[in-house]
This record gives structure tokens, C-alpha cells and sequence, in this order.
């Protein structure tokens, strides 16, 4: 007592031995002042660019001007105007790049339609090997390098040919499917270009959608290994700066060839963190972003600063059984657990209603989905357990899912698998969870499920029926393709094949949904959800569309500041 | 001593030579490749077979690590999968940036740190002892991601005065401030676990020095607690301190990952991850290299300084 006494009293003295105690009290006021002075000043100086937070704005008429900043959930890969890589990636490219066709990334339609881009008009020959393209006349890259037929046809040589002089073959991996079949490319006329395949490919047409081409003039002169840098489309904006893991600057080309976008410019900056992203929404340090925690919207959707948007599209979510080795190659097994998962209490509870319920591998926002068809297992635990029983396990089984907590288009990961194990746990299903960094899961994806493994977990975002049979058909069952379930279905193949060689497009589309119908029917997968990509904005961010796509532009957006 | 350091800097090249096996092989052992990641989960073996041909990866291993060395010593560290950027030209962009935010926060801890731990030794069981040592248990405990985002949620969401993200207001057009402003909530986030660990030891070596003769016998001259503290005993307590720091030196200029990645700081750390998540080899391999380097280099300046911190200490050819 008296030595804690003395020691009060030694704090209150003001001798010359308290010197030691008032200078580090001092030292860190003045230490501490200095540190957030700058930090005071800077916001308060730039306090008059923050964006308003009382409402959104009467004004309606677009206008010029302004600088939109994007909290990007990924670093910006290289920026090929010939290979888009990721969803994330092709946010930025399809700014500065073009192509012929695509599926049109300004339609807010629940599925994207095929337009011409670069491309007034397209044919393809009744025996589906040649098509031919009618260039859009008047269109310059943005180096001034005209766009014509013999720009094109370098463009898809540089894609094929391993003699072109600027082969590029970083990208054939990503253009394998496209060209595979390519016989050669011809230039009739100044704008038409001739595509011959080796033998009939019926799906060239729809691969070429989202082609796009870069200024011949420009890898020329950068070369493949620096042409990243310099990245030359024929697009609404073009590259200003990039500084890597830091910001993307887009500036608006003053000489495009179509309507001149309304932004100055659009600023993509890498956010890895959604917490981060969350914050910077909300400090306003960022207008626009995507993919934060489901319960944060909810949030932004009562804030008035902010619009919250949804749009499903073709992306979905789903456990992946292995239908070669018991249990689950037994179809009433592989029943039993779809009918075991309450996949609308996920999307509820979990997704707070970011998503949207699938029953099916291809859903809305695809060329594979079949609006009437109606979800084949219902949720129905009891009725799950009589199946487990008939097939043998009254008492139900354990397996084990090998699965990744997080990556590129898995949502909520681990939250949705556990849920998943709770529901399966339910009827009897226990199940032992691995979870793996995801490229050593991507591996093992890709080697095929082993025998101790009855489940496993991923995602998709294809919009195109084409991919209905790199995932199912049974020739692309490892190590050949992303089969690693071993689903094999022999009437599913033959359908995949007859697609493969029907040339009427609106037939093949309904072999497509035949064949989604089939695999979903034979239960190959939990299909649980579509991502509804719900995207978070400043109100001031006008004339935003949101499409039936993974991909998503700024090009009609104005600001109302 | 020149010859010391020479010594120093020549066993330096096995030592690196050896860390590049190691990291090569290690990154080959680990399940998943480049080409899974470039190539994506829904890949056929054809395009898979496609980008590995592109990017060497079909060649037998020790051909891809010689082929790496090879071109290493002439300054040629590869380009990266992901980004298609020469390696060594992305560590140079990187590197100031971690440098900048690792000198910051020594600075920081250090000063804080020394401080607060001669505070705490010179009133030792006081209520300011209690009281620092309780900030350093704090310091020591909290991850630092946790810390990032309560001072994000504190500054940048409450209080509105710091910003969460990145080195530059986008919306402005930059300046000593604008960086200095960016960097507050980063350099405290990074230095909160040294300056735990320095004010630690610094209490700990400075109790044991205070209680020599030659201190007893410098306040029995009548010196003022002052000129003691500092003068005569801090100096002798620093020795085992300037370790410390140099070791969280070095580990900061490796990349303070979980840091850079809280707060979008284009970094090494962050580009460290990002390159050891996508398996991008040849990004991994240089930021190894320039860790490595930069750990053997701060080793030997810390040990050159003791030379100087304490004159009885000589260094030997031998």
C-alpha cells in the first residue's frame, strides 16, 4: 500500500525527475499531431470532391464529364485485346477493345442477344465452314490504324498460325476452342472478311462472339511481350495509366468511332479485401463495386447514398458428386442428397437473398436454359431418407467433400458447404470436410475424384450451350476435360454429339436444354445457386446496365454530381 | 572490418543459390501448377497442354530451374504468367513502396518502443509500467488484420479524416501529403507488433544494465537521472535491441502481406501473395531472391553496427 501510494505520488510530482515521463507525453502529443495533421488537411482539402450523400439528384439529362472509380475485387492481368482471361479482367479490356460480335454488354435482357459490334453483318454457310464477316466501315484504332479486313485476318493469324511473325502464343490456350478447327482466313474486300474451317464447326458463329481485335500497328511496334502495356482497340476509351496493384486510368477517345462516352475517364482500383471495399463505398472513396459480404447489402440497400443491382446470369454454384464410386453412384443416393439440401433457406439465410435457386447446370442468362422445366427434387428430407433406404443406408454413410473456402466465382464458400453438411447430416449424411487452398484443389479437380471422395464443389459462369458437353459429356472425363465427377450418361452424350453437328441454331439450342434437363434429372449435381453479381454504386451513377453476363461496362454511364 | 564485410557478402552466394533450390522445388512439390491457374478450373487438357507449352512448363524440372538461373545472373528474372511484366521491373515498382511503409514503421516502433520502454524500466511496477506493458501484451496479441480493420472502421468510416485504401486518393492529384495521409493507418497497423516486442526487450535489457555498478556509481557522481538513463545505461541495453529491429526489418521489407492486403498498398507482400496463390513461378522466384538478399544484407549491417554501438567488440579475418 504505502509502495503504491508513493507511486501515485511520483506521477503527480513535478520534479526533475518526471522530466523522462512529461517529455515522452510530450513526444507523443507531438508525435501523434503530426501524424494526423496531414491526413486532416488532405480530407478537408478534398472534402469538396467527396461525392453528396443526401439523395439521389433530380437532374436527368446525361452530361459530359467526370471520373468514375471502381473498386475492382482482383488486380487487372495484362491487357489483351485477344485473350480477356477473367470476368474481372474483361471489365476493363472491353472498354479499349472490341469485337466483331458479342453477346451484347449493353442489354439489360435476361439473356444477351448476339449484335454486331465491329461487324454490320454475319454469315455462315449452310455446311457451317465458312462464315464471313462485313466489317463496320469508317473505324480507326485508336492509333489512327484504319480497321479493315486485312487488320482482322492479321488479328486471327496472329490467334492460329504459328508462322505468323507475332504468333501469340500465350493466348492459344484461351483460344484453343475457337480456332481449333481453322482452316484459314481470307480478305475478300477491304471490309469482309472469309473464315474457312477444316471441316464443319456449327458452333464457330457463337465462339467468335466476344473476339476482339488489337491494332496490327501497335504489336508491331510494342511487341507481344510489351504490347500489354500499350493495349490499342478500337473502343470508347482508352489506356491512360497503369500502375500494377494500384489503379487502371481509362480516358475517354476522343475519336471513337461510335457515341463518345459521357465519363472523362474510369479508374479501376484493386481491392483485394471486400471489407475493404465495403469501407471505401461508404467513405466514398470509391462509386461502384462488387462481390462484398451478402450482409452488407441489405445495408446499402437502406442507405440512400447507394443503389444496390442485381442481375442473375449464367453462373452457377453446386456440389459435384462422384458418380463412379460408391455411394453416389447410385442415382437414388445422389437424389436423396439434392432433395436433402433446403437450398431456399441457403440463398435466404447465408446469400440474404443474393442469389437466385438453381435446378440445373445451365440457368437463366444461357443458351442452354429451359424456362419450363421445373426443379425435378424439391427439398424433402423425409422423402430423402426413404430413398437412402431403399437404396440400402438406412442408417445413412460418411464421405468426405473436398472443397476450396474461397475463389473466383464460389460466393460464400465455406458458410454454403457447412450449411450443406448440416442439411446432409440431417438424413443421415455425414460429412468430413477438406478444405484446400484453391489451386492445389483446382488440381485435384482436374485429376478426377478419387474413390474416397464423394463430393466436391465448384462453380460456373458459362453462358454458352457449347459448354454444356465440356462438363458432362463423358469423353471429357479426366485427364481429358472437367468431368472430374465421372458423369456419364450415354444418352446426354448422344445428344451433345448431334448439337455438335446441328446447323440450325435454334435446334441446337433445344438439344442444349434436352440435354441440361437429362443431367439434372439424373441428379449428377446439387445445383444450389446462381450469383445475382449484386453490384453496389453511388446514386449518382446513372444509366448503368446491368447484363445477363459475369462482364459489365461503364460506357452509357454518366455522373449526376 | 573490410574484409569482414567482404567475407560476409561472398558466403552470401551459396546461401541465396541455396534458397532459390529450395523455393524452386517446394513450389513444384505443391499440388498445382501455373497452367491450372492460367488456364482456370473448367480447362480442357488440350488448352492446359496449350499454355504449358507456352510458358515452358512440359520441360523437366531441373531444365526449368537452370533455364531461370541461367538468365537470374545476368539480371534477367523471367516475366511474370499473370501479368506478362518483366519480373524484375515489377519487384523494382514493389519494392519502394514496401520500403517506404517497412522504414515508417521501424521508425515508429522504434521510437515509440525505446521510449516507452526505458519509461517502463526506470519506473518499474509504477502505474506507468503497468500500463505500457499492458499496450505491448495488446501489441503483441492482436492480429494485424483485426487492427487493420478497426482503424479503418475508426478512421476512415467513423471519423471520416484517413482513408482506408491504396497509396493515392484517386480523386486527387497526389502529393507528400496525400501519400503521408495514405500511409498513417498502414504504418500504425504494421508497427503495433514491434513496437510491442521493443518496448518489451528494451524494459528487460534496461532493468538488467540499471542494476550495474558503473550506473550506481554514476549517480553516486551526482549525473541526473538524464545523462544516466540515456547516456550510459540505454546504449549498453540497445545491443540486443538493434537485433530485434533489424530482424523486423528485414521481415517487413519481405512484404508485410496481411498489411498490404488490408489496405490495397501496392507492396511486395501483396504481390508476394497474389504470386504464391496463382503459382506464378517466376514472380515467386525473384521476390525470393530479393528477400533473401535483403535479409543477409540487414544481417550484416546489424552486425557491422554493434562494431560501432560497442567499441570492445573487433572483427577477425578469420
Amino acid at each position: 500500500m504505502a509502495k503504491y501510494k508513493s507511486d501515485i505520488s511520483d506521477l503527480l510530482k513535478l520534479n526533475r525527475e518526471d522530466h523522462s515521463r512529461r517529455e515522452f507525453l510530450k513526444m507523443v502529443a507531438l508525435v501523434g499531431g503530426a501524424m494526423v495533421a496531414p491526413g486532416v488537411l488532405e480530407i478537408a482539402c478534398s472534402q469538396a470532391a467527396q461525392p453528396g450523400g443526401s439523395g439521389p439528384s433530380v437532374a436527368k439529362t446525361p452530361k459530359k464529364g467526370g471520373v468514375l472509380l471502381y473498386g475492382a475485387e482482383a488486380e487487372v492481368n495484362p491487357l489483351f485485346g485477344d485473350y480477356g482471361g477473367t470476368w474481372s479482367n474483361g471489365r476493363v479490356t472491353r472498354h479499349i477493345f472490341e469485337p466483331l460480335i458479342e453477346s451484347d454488354i449493353l442489354s439489360g435482357a435476361d439473356v444477351s442477344p448476339t449484335v454486331g459490334v465491329l461487324a454490320t453483318k454475319w454469315e455462315e454457310s449452310a455446311d457451317a465452314k465458312v462464315s464471313t464477316y462485313y466489317l463496320r466501315q469508317g473505324v480507326k484504332f485508336q492509333d489512327g490504324t484504319p480497321l479493315n479486313a486485312e487488320a482482322v485476318k492479321w488479328n486471327m493469324e496472329r490467334n492460329f498460325d504459328k508462322k505468323h511473325p507475332y504468333y501469340h502464343e500465350k493466348a492459344w490456350g484461351g483460344q484453343r476452342q475457337r480456332f481449333r478447327d481453322i482452316d484459314r482466313v481470307e480478305v475478300v474486300d477491304e471490309h469482309t472478311v472469309r473464315v474457312y474451317q477444316k471441316q464443319p464447326y456449327v458452333n464457330f458463329l457463337l465462339l467468335m462472339r466476344g473476339y476482339s481485335v488489337t491494332s496490327p500497328t501497335a504489336v508491331k511496334k510494342f511487341g507481344n511481350d510489351e504490347i500489354h502495356k500499350a493495349p490499342i482497340g478500337t473502343g470508347p476509351f482508352k489506356l491512360e495509366e497503369f500502375k500494377a496493384g494500384d489503379r487502371v486510368v481509362l480516358v475517354r477517345n476522343e475519336n471513337y468511332w461510335g457515341k463518345e462516352p459521357w465519363l472523362d475517364k474510369v479508374i479501376f482500383r484493386p481491392m483485394g479485401e471486400s471489407a475493404v471495399r465495403v469501407a471505401a463505398l461508404k467513405s466514398g472513396d470509391i462509386d461502384f463495386s462488387v462481390n462484398l459480404p451478402p450482409d452488407t447489402y441489405a445495408e446499402f440497400e437502406k442507405d440512400p447514398r447507394f443503389e444496390v443491382i442485381q442481375k442473375t446470369y449464367g453462373h452457377v454454384w453446386f456440389i459435384r458428386f462422384n458418380a463412379k464410386s460408391p455411394p453416389f453412384n447410385d442415382k437414388r443416393v445422389r437424389i436423396a442428397a439434392t432433395m436433402a439440401v433446403n437450398k431456399d433457406a441457403l440463398i435466404k439465410d447465408i446469400l440474404k437473398g443474393t442469389g437466385q435457386k438453381a435446378i440445373a447446370p445451365f440457368g437463366p442468362g444461357t443458351d442452354a436454359y429451359d424456362p419450363d422445366f421445373k426443379e425435378p427434387y424439391p427439398y424433402n428430407p423425409a422423402k430423402a431418407k426413404d430413398l437412402l433406404k431403399e437404396a440400402g443406408y438406412a442408417n445413412g454413410f460418411e464421405t468426405v467433400i473436398n472443397f476450396p473456402p474461397s475463389g473466383s466465382g464460389m460466393m460464400a464458400g465455406q458458410v454454403m458447404v457447412e450449411f450443406i453438411q448440416r442439411n446432409l447430416a440431417q438424413v443421415g449424411i455425414k460429412v468430413r470436410l477438406i478444405p484446400q487452398e484453391w489451386n492445389t484443389y483446382v488440381k485435384g479437380y482436374y485429376d478426377g475424384l478419387p474413390p474416397e471422395v464423394g463430393i466436391t464443389n465448384m462453380s460456373h459462369g458459362m453462358d454458352s450451350g457449347t459448354n454444356v458437353a465440356r462438363l458432362y459429356h463423358t469423353n471429357q472425363q479426366p485427364p481429358n476435360g472437367p468431368n472430374p465427377g465421372w458423369y456419364s450418361n450415354p444418352e446426354v452424350d448422344r445428344i451433345l454429339d448431334q448439337a455438335d453437328q446441328e446447323h440450325d441454331l435454334e435446334k441446337r439450342k433445344g438439344l442444349w436444354r434436352r440435354a441440361n434437363r437429362l443431367i439434372a434429372e439424373d441428379a449428377a449435381d446439387i445445383y444450389v445457386a446462381h450469383d445475382n453479381l449484386p453490384r453496389v454504386m453511388n446514386v449518382k451513377v446513372r444509366d448503368y446496365v446491368a447484363p445477363a453476363q459475369g462482364s459489365f461496362v461503364f460506357i452509357p454511364v454518366w455522373l449526376d454530381q | 572490418m573490410t574484409a569482414y564485410i567482404i567475407k560476409r557478402l561472398l558466403a552470401a552466394v551459396p546461401v541465396l543459390l541455396g534458397v532459390s533450390v529450395v523455393v524452386f522445388v517446394i513450389l513444384h512439390l505443391v499440388p498445382g501448377d501455373m497452367a491450372y491457374a492460367l488456364a482456370g478450373p473448367q480447362a480442357t487438357k488440350d488448352e492446359l497442354d496449350a499454355v504449358r507449352q507456352a510458358w515452358g512448363l512440359d520441360k523437366p524440372l531441373y531444365i526449368q530451374y537452370f533455364n531461370w538461373l541461367f538468365k537470374a545472373v545476368q539480371g534477367d528474372l523471367g516475366r511474370s504468367a499473370f501479368h506478362s511484366d518483366p519480373v524484375f521491373q515489377m519487384l523494382m515498382d514493389r519494392f519502394p513502396n514496401t520500403l517506404f511503409l517497412a522504414l515508417a514503421s521501424i521508425i515508429v516502433s522504434s521510437i515509440f518502443g525505446i521510449f516507452a520502454g526505458v519509461i517502463s524500466a526506470t519506473k518499474q511496477y509504477s502505474l506507468w509500467d503497468r500500463l505500457v506493458m499492458l499496450l505491448a501484451l495488446f501489441g503483441n496479441s492482436m492480429p494485424s488484420f483485426w487492427l487493420g480493420l478497426v482503424l479503418i472502421f475508426i478512421f476512415s468510416l467513423w471519423l471520416q479524416i484517413l482513408p482506408s485504401s491504396g497509396m493515392t486518393n484517386l480523386r486527387g492529384t497526389g502529393g507528400p501529403l496525400d501519400l503521408l495521409s495514405h500511409f498513417i493507418l498502414p504504418a500504425i497497423t504494421l508497427s503495433a507488433f514491434s513496437t510491442a516486442i521493443v518496448a518489451q526487450l528494451v524494459r528487460a535489457t534496461m532493468l538488467e544494465v540499471l542494476r550495474q555498478d558503473y550506473i550506481r556509481t554514476a549517480r553516486a557522481k551526482g549525473l541526473i537521472d538524464r545523462v544516466v538513463v540515456y547516456r550510459h545505461a540505454l546504449r549498453n541495453a540497445l545491443l540486443p535491441v538493434v537485433t530485434v529491429i533489424g530482424l523486423q526489418l528485414g521481415n517487413l521489407l519481405g512484404g508485410a502481406i496481411i498489411v498490404e492486403t488490408i489496405f490495397s498498398w501496392p507492396g511486395l507482400g501483396q504481390m508476394m501473395y497474389r504470386a504464391i496463390s496463382t503459382r506464378d513461378i517466376p514472380v515467386v522466384m525473384g521476390g525470393v531472391l530479393l528477400t533473401a538478399s535483403i535479409f543477409v544484407f540487414v544481417n550484416l549491417v546489424i552486425d557491422v553496427s554493434y562494431a560501432f554501438l560497442d567499441p570492445r567488440i573487433k572483427y577477425s579475418n578469420r
